[in-house]
Parts: C-alpha cells; sequence; structure tokens
C-alpha cells in the first residue's frame, strides 16, 4: 500500500492527542505530588519541632496516630516512621540546625480520603476532542492545501493552529485552576498543623515567634470574623493568637487566616528551624504550559514546514515524507538527551534531593561551591590523568592494526582476540583484572616475583592504582581501536604504496608518508570518541576500587554518581555534570581546531 | 615478506594475542579452584581438579536466570528500538530531500559528546515521574534511539544506488515504499551491525541499569554481578564462575556474528 501524506497526519493526530492526554495525567500528577509533599512536610516540621522536646508520642497524636516513633539512630534525630502496615507514600529528610545534612528521614502515608482527582471523562473528552479536530484539519490541508491551487493553504493552516491551541488550554487551564485549589487547601491544613506543634509543645514564647518568621509568607491575610468569603481558604486550625500575629492583627479582633498563596521560607523557633515548604511545583512550568507546548510543537512546526511550500504542492508532500521518517529518531532525542540536558541545567541551580521535597531555587551556588570542592577537583583530575591512555592504547592499536593488516588466517585469529575484550562484560573483565592485580595472591604479582622482581601493590597503593585502572582501560579498548585502524587501512588505496616503493621509498618512509596521512581521518576519529569515552570512565572504577584508596581512582563520573546517588545532593551532581560536559566540549573543539589547523598547514 | 621479519611479526601476534587471552584464561582457571586454593603461593596455573560446583554455587546464589532474561529483554527492546529509529532517520538524512537537514543532523551528532552523566538525572526523573522504575520499559525507554546508529544507516543508505530508487519512483512508488521495499533490503549487513552493537551495548550497560532498577528480580547480569562481586567479595573462584557466565553468551553471540561486528565498523565510513 501506498503511504499517502493523509495517512500520516492522521498518525500525527493520535500523537497530538496522545500528548494532550499526557499533559493533562501530569496535572493530575503534580497534584498528587503536592499533596504527597506537603503531607511530609507536615511530618517535617513536626519532626524538626520535636527534635529537642523529644515528644514522639506527642507526634503521634498530633498526626492522627499516622505516626509513630522508630528506634533512633542518631542521636540528634527524630526519627519518625508510620505504622508499617500502612503503606509509605511520601517520605522527607530532618535536616541539622544548618539545614544542610541529612539527619532523619520522615515518612508519612497518604490519606486516601483526601485525594482528590480528576474526572477521567474530562481527559477522554479532550484527548477524543483534539484527535477529531487535528483530524479534520488535516483532511481540509491535505484537501485543499497540498493538493490544491496555490495560495489556498493559509486560512486551513491558523485555523488548525487556533482551533488547536484552544483545545489543548481550555481543558488544561481547568485542571490547572483545580491544581491550585487543592495544593492551597493542603497548606492550609499545614499552617494548621505547625500550628498545633507548637501549642502543643505549650511553648507560648516560640508561639509569639513563630509568625514573624513565616511572614515571609506573603500569601496570607487575616480576615476578621464573619467576613470571609466562601471560597476563601481558611487556615482554620490556627490558634486565635497565631492568627492575629500572622496578619499582624490587633489581640482584641478575632478571625481567620485566608492563604491566598504560598511560598518558600524558614523561621528559628526556639532552637529548631521551622521551613515552610514551596510549591515547586506551581512554579514548574505549568501543565498547561506542557499541553500548548506539545501541541504546539507537533502541529506547528510540521505547518511552518508546510507553510514555506504554500503553493509548491510537490515540495509540501517531499518534506511531509521527511519528517514522517525523522520523528521518531528526533522525538526521541528531543524527549530523552536535549530536554534532559536543558532540565539539568536547570537543577543545578536548585538546591535538589530526591527525598526532600524542598527544591529552593539557590541560583550559582552550586556551581560557586564547586570552585571550592576539593573532591570534584580532584576527580577532574584524575580524569585528566586518566584519558592520558588514550595516545598509549592508540599508539599500540596502530602497530597492532599493522600486524594483522595483511590477510591470512593469523590475522583472522589475532583480529578476533583482539576484539574480545572490548565487547565482553565490563564488569566481569574489571572483577579478573582485580584478581589478577590484588597484592598478595595475584597473577601479576607472582608472575614478578617468578621473575625476581618485587611485588607491586598495583590497587592499594594510591599512587599506583590510578596506572593499574589506566592498564585495564587500554586492555580492554585497543582492540576496538586496532579494529577502526585496520578498517582505515584498507581504505588507503594499493597504488600509493606500489608507487612509493618504485621510488624507493624505505618502510618508514611508506609509513610516514602514505600510510599516516591516509590514516588522518581515522585517527582524528579514534582520538576524539576515546577521549570523550575516557572522560565518561565509570564501571572500571565501581567495581575495582570505588574510587578508592584516598580517591586516587575518584574519577568524574564516579565522583558525580555519589554526590547525586549517595549524597543526595542532586543539584550539585547537576552542576558538576554541566561542568564536565563544559569541559569535554572544550576539549573536543580544542581538538577539532587545532587539527583543522594543521590540516590546512 | 622476508623470513625473519615474518617470524617477528608471528612472535609479536602470539604475544598480543596472548596478552587478551590471559585473563580470560585466568577467569576460567580460578572459577574452577576450590576457595582457598587460590591462595597458594604462587598460584596455581591451573585447578588440581576443577570444581564445576562453583559454577551451581554461584547461580544459586543468587537469581542469575531471571538477571538473563531481564539483560535479553532489555537488550532486544533496545535492539528493535534501534533499528526502527535508526533506519527511518538515517534513510531520511541520507536520501530525502528537507529543509535544515545539514543543520539537523549536526544537530544530532553534536549530542554523541553530551556524557551519559548529564542526563543520567533528569532521564531518572523523567522515567520516575512516569512511573516505569524497575521495569523493562523504563530500562529500555532511554535507549531506543543511537545516534551512531543513526550515522551507521546514513552511511549505508548513501552507497544505495540511486537508480534502483528512481526506477521505483516513476513506477509510482512513495517514499516509504521505496524505503521499504527497495532500500532497506540493500542494507541488511548495516542493520545486523547495528542490531549488534545495540544489543552488546545494552548488555554491557552498568550505570543506567543499576540506576533504574530496584529489585533484585529486575537486575540485569551487569549489575546482578556488580552486586554478587560486592556480597562474595574474597571468594575468588565464586566471583570468576560468576564472570564465566556472565561473559559466556557474549562470547558466543560473538563467534558467530564476529563478520557483522568489524564489516559494520569499516562501513561506518570514518574514511571521511
Amino acid at each position: 500500500m501506498t503511504i499517502r501524506p493523509v495517512h500520516l497526519v492522521a498518525l500525527m493526530a493520535v500523537a497530538a492527542g496522545l500528548a494532550l492526554f499526557a499533559a493533562l495525567s501530569q496535572a493530575q500528577r503534580a497534584v498528587t505530588t503536592a499533596e504527597r509533599d506537603l503531607l511530609a512536610a507536615e511530618a517535617s516540621i513536626a519532626a524538626r519541632l520535636l527534635r529537642d522536646a523529644g515528644g514522639g508520642d506527642r507526634a503521634a497524636s498530633l498526626f492522627g496516630g499516622r505516626v509513630s516513633r522508630s528506634p533512633v539512630r542518631d542521636p540528634n534525630a527524630v526519627e519518625v516512621v508510620v505504622d508499617e502496615a500502612v503503606p509509605a507514600r511520601a517520605t522527607t529528610s530532618v535536616f541539622d540546625a544548618d539545614g544542610w545534612d541529612v539527619v532523619g528521614q520522615v515518612v508519612v502515608d497518604e490519606d486516601a480520603s483526601r485525594r482528590a482527582s480528576l474526572p477521567v471523562s474530562l481527559y477522554a473528552l479532550a484527548a477524543v476532542a483534539c484527535a477529531a479536530l487535528v483530524a479534520l484539519a488535516t483532511w481540509c490541508v491535505s484537501r485543499a492545501g497540498v493538493c490544491g491551487p496555490s495560495g489556498s493553504l493559509r486560512w486551513p493552516v491558523f485555523t488548525w493552529l487556533a482551533v488547536g491551541v484552544a483545545v489543548a488550554f481550555v481543558p488544561a487551564a481547568l485542571a490547572e485552576r483545580w491544581a491550585q485549589q487543592s495544593l492551597a487547601t493542603v497548606t492550609a491544613q499545614r499552617l494548621a498543623v505547625a500550628s498545633r506543634v507548637l501549642a502543643a509543645r505549650d511553648d507560648v514564647a516560640a508561639l509569639a515567634r513563630v509568625p514573624s518568621g513565616i511572614l515571609g509568607l506573603t500569601g496570607l491575610r487575616f480576615v476578621p470574623t464573619g467576613t470571609a468569603d466562601r471560597d476563601q481558604l481558611l487556615a482554620s486550625g490556627l490558634p486565635v493568637q497565631v492568627a492575629q500575629a500572622l496578619a499582624g492583627a490587633s489581640p482584641a479582633e478575632s478571625g481567620h487566616v485566608v492563604v491566598e498563596h504560598v511560598s518558600y521560607a524558614t523561621a528559628d523557633v526556639a532552637s529548631a528551624r521551622l521551613i515552610l515548604l514551596p510549591y515547586e511545583h506551581v512554579r514548574r512550568p505549568t501543565s498547561s504550559m506542557v499541553a500548548v507546548v506539545a501541541l504546539g510543537l507537533l502541529i506547528g512546526v510540521p505547518m511552518i514546514v508546510l507553510s514555506s511550500t504554500i503553493g509548491d504542492a510537490r515540495r509540501a508532500r517531499r518534506e511531509l515524507a521527511a519528517w514522517s521518517f525523522l520523528a521518531p529518531g528526533l522525538l526521541h532525542l528531543a524527549a530523552f538527551t536535549i530536554g534532559p540536558l536543558v532540565f539539568a541545567a536547570w537543577l543545578s541551580l536548585h538546591r535538589w534531593s530526591l527525598v526532600d521535597p524542598a527544591r529552593p531555587f539557590v541560583g550559582l551556588e552550586n556551581y560557586a561551591a564547586l570552585a571550592s570542592n576539593a573532591g570534584f577537583w580532584n576527580a577532574l583530575l584524575n580524569t585528566a590523568i586518566f584519558t592520558l591512555h588514550v595516545p598509549f592504547s592508540m599508539t599500540l592499536a596502530l602497530g597492532l592494526a599493522l600486524l594483522v593488516r595483511h590477510p591470512g588466517r593469523s590475522s583472522v585469529v589475532a583480529r578476533a582476540a583482539f576484539f574480545l575484550p572490548s565487547i565482553t562484560s565490563l564488569v566481569a573483565v574489571a572483577m579478573v583484572w582485580q584478581w589478577m592485580l590484588s597484592d598478595e595472591y595475584g597473577l601479576a604479582n607472582a608472575a614478578l616475583e617468578a621473575a625476581g622482581l618485587p611485588r607491586v601493590r598495583w590497587l592499594s597503593s594510591p599512587s599506583l592504582a590510578l596506572v593499574s585502572i589506566m592498564i585495564v582501560a587500554t586492555w580492554t579498548t585497543v582492540g576496538f581501536q586496532t579494529v577502526l585502524f585496520q578498517a582505515g587501512l584498507t581504505a588507503i588505496p594499493r597504488d600509493l604504496y606500489d608507487a612509493a616503493r618504485i621510488d624507493g621509498a624505505s618502510r618508514w618512509r611508506q609509513f610516514r608518508h602514505v600510510t599516516l596521512p591516509g590514516l588522518r581521518p581515522t585517527l582524528v576519529f579514534v582520538l576524539i570518541t576515546s577521549v570523550i569515552s575516557s572522560f565518561q570512565v565509570f564501571g572500571t572504577v565501581y567495581v575495582m576500587t570505588q574510587g578508592g584508596p584516598l580517591h586516587a581512582t575518584d574519577v568524574a563520573v564516579f565522583h558525580i554518581y555519589e554526590e547525586a546517588w549517595e549524597l543526595q545532593r542532586v543539584g550539585s551532581a547537576a552542576a558538576m555534570s554541566w561542568t564536565l560536559f563544559a569541559v569535554i566540549f572544550a576539549v573536543t573543539w580544542l581538538h577539532f581546531r587545532t587539527l583543522e589547523q594543521r590540516a590546512e598547514a | 615478506m622476508t623470513r625473519p621479519s615474518r617470524a617477528l611479526r608471528l612472535v609479536m601476534l602470539v604475544a598480543a594475542v596472548a596478552a587478551m587471552l590471559v585473563p580470560f584464561a585466568w577467569m576460567i582457571a580460578t572459577s574452577g579452584m576450590e576457595e582457598l586454593e587460590v591462595f597458594q603461593d604462587p598460584p596455581p596455573l591451573w585447578p588440581a581438579e576443577f570444581q564445576g560446583g562453583n559454577y551451581a554455587g554461584a547461580l544459586t546464589a543468587q537469581p542469575f536466570a531471571r538477571y538473563f532474561v531481564n539483560a535479553g529483554v532489555f537488550a532486544l527492546m533496545v535492539v528493535a528500538g534501534q533499528l526502527i529509529t535508526s533506519a527511518t532517520a538515517g534513510y531520511a538524512f541520507a536520501r530525502l530531500d528537507f529543509r535544515g537537514r545539514r543543520g539537523l543532523f549536526l544537530l544530532c551528532l553534536s549530542t554523541l559528546m553530551v556524557p551519559a552523566v548529564v542526563i543520567l538525572i533528569p532521564r531518572f526523573l523523567f522515567v520516575d515521574a512516569l512511573e516505569l522504575t524497575d521495569t523493562h520499559v523504563g530500562l529500555a525507554s532511554t535507549e531506543l534511539v543511537s545516534v551512531w546508529g543513526i550515522f551507521l544507516m546514513r552511511q549505508s543508505f548513501r552507497q544505495v544506488p540511486r537508480e534502483l530508487e528512481d526506477a521505483a519512483r516513476i513506477d509510482g512508488a512513495g517514499p516509504w515504499r521505496i524505503f521499504w521495499s527497495i532500500a532497506l533490503p540493500l542494507v541488511r549487513p548495516a542493520m545486523a551491525t547495528l542490531a549488534l552493537f545495540a544489543f552488546l551495548d545494552a548488555w554491557k550497560n552498568l550505570l543506567w541499569p543499576l540506576i533504574v532498577t530496584r529489585s533484585l528480580e529486575m537486575r540485569t547480569v551487569e549489575v546482578g554481578i556488580a552486586s554478587f562481586h560486592s556480597t562474595y567479595h574474597t571468594n575468588w573462584p565464586y566471583q570468576m564462575a560468576a564472570a564465566v557466565v556472565a561473559v559466556a553468551p557474549v562470547l558466543l553471540l560473538f563467534a558467530f556474528t564476529q563478520r557483522f561486528l568489524t564489516q559494520g565498523l569499516h562501513m561506518t565510513g570514518i574514511k571521511g
């Protein structure tokens, strides 16, 4: 069957429907996670305040029995976990007074009754409507525009865009509003909990100080009794004193605090720190924006391409066909490579932990901290030293490629043997090398001893461990490079050698003036790819040394891995990884420049 | 070639091949030794009696069968994804005419410079937000496109004679038809190469599965033996038995397909 533009755009229509569906589910998800995080925040506040009060039982009573005390590992930490029988749904960290190091964890279950959800029919309706409209517009365009007379494409294009955006916007905006409302509700509840905690401690002094601390929350407003609108959200659980202080009202007045919006704020209360956690979700690109952008891309980009071909139906069809070929690969690249790259930059501007819902924007703080982070510089330096194995292994590979250059059985066997290390499991290879290089019983030391040489502490001495890793890396990569070089060698025309031989050129001169220039593109390719991949070494280090001894083999990727997954400092790890990217980019660019210049000279 | 230089070449070849194979041989030798036999000085080069029991012991200590299934499913999904995306995008870049072809191609190539670790965290957060962590789909989702594969396919599609496609076009075939029934059958060797490399890359991937999988049941072979390594880190025969088991299927695959691997590398057109 012939595939025609109509089929392709019909496919696009389905994709657009799916995109809208995804955007709506994201709105739903934003709310669910926000609620969960806020719930965790409540517990977090409780834990912070109870840390020096020692009132685990009280915490349980405040949270309606959902929280119970668990054995405390750290004497300074209050660790509160829910009953094991209830599935835990949210976690948050308890920080020390600096607000930086994690000293404990709070796990809270989700109260199912409080969970709101979007009606499913809204999703379905929106998705179907969207798909139908796009399909309709597609039909119009393929009818009137692409196949029709020139110029007639213009107004269907505009209609298509306008309608598509409107269709995406309405349900997404509805979802958005609903999301905001449920978020505010939870905040009101959370404020109530915070003040209940203080009241339970009978800490009147602290109670008096709370408001000045959280008055940074500009979204709170005090309204006298009886004047609140019905749809205003009231922090109804607040004791009157707190409510009054919050609003700066006179003590004689009675009333409520209205929640409008809440931002990140901290307050030091009686030797504990009260942190009100922000709605990062609200500040994120909101669901309606996501929907519009996704739909805009899906509909807009092909349309822009098409509209540039107005009046040229054949060209339009060609462009459409090409984009249908490119779509799967490019969409994936956008979603899983370019998007993440940008998102990593955004992450690096935040203090971000996988378990703590507080993710404040910190600007360039993470980058500034890198400047004085000796561990990271050490890791970068180690990576740079490690990269020095590349020229060595390339020289070796070139020699091997020349050895197996000529056809014959021995060459075939040897080539296969060279290739083995680079295709086998890196972990298995690292394991056997660790065993061979072990101090006491390793094969390498046994061989040295048999030859009458002293033993070497391959992996346990800080000065040698990195060299050992470099040896292993050379062993694993040299075969792959050999095959590439060998491919490059076969591309050099034989006549050149014959001519050189007739001119009486020696072996060395042939190599110098025929082989090397002929192999140049391959050399450049291998050099650049090897340097890039050696900047990213991970597996060997992870298995063999875990960065030790004394951080001697702590390379950049391993360091970033630890920062993100062991220390939970995702923002800082993102800053490190962007720095690494910048280094790789600079090195590659320098390579290209110098090599180009030399080629011109 | 003269006789002495031929002998020299042979000696060097044998030395190089030995250097490549010794770790494998030692892996197998150790895997057959008794737990304490390995700690003799000097170490025995071959076990006094090959202990096949080490294999049974290592394989039952952790659910290795499960690891193999996971790694296989993961790798096959990656192969399928990369074949589809690389073939279509590669064909577009090689043969189809559209605006921004050069720019887009350069953009694709430049993503090769992005270190995996930069996009690792956002990818994890993304997969986590879709609630796909600890699933095969989540594991494979990020690896379905290979820029190298797109490049490889583009190079091979460019070698397909244009006359064939022109003839089909005159007969009224559309671009997808030409792609499917003319061009694609002619680049089968390149597809085979790509499939193999995709399989090997997925099989060898450590960092991503390490992060995305949480439960024992979802681990791949690489993650499995890495954790086996830290659990049994003094029992070398056990470790080496696990290593042999992890390496063997790849070596078998390699034995049958080596031709495609090296041919494919010749084809990538690094000639420039």
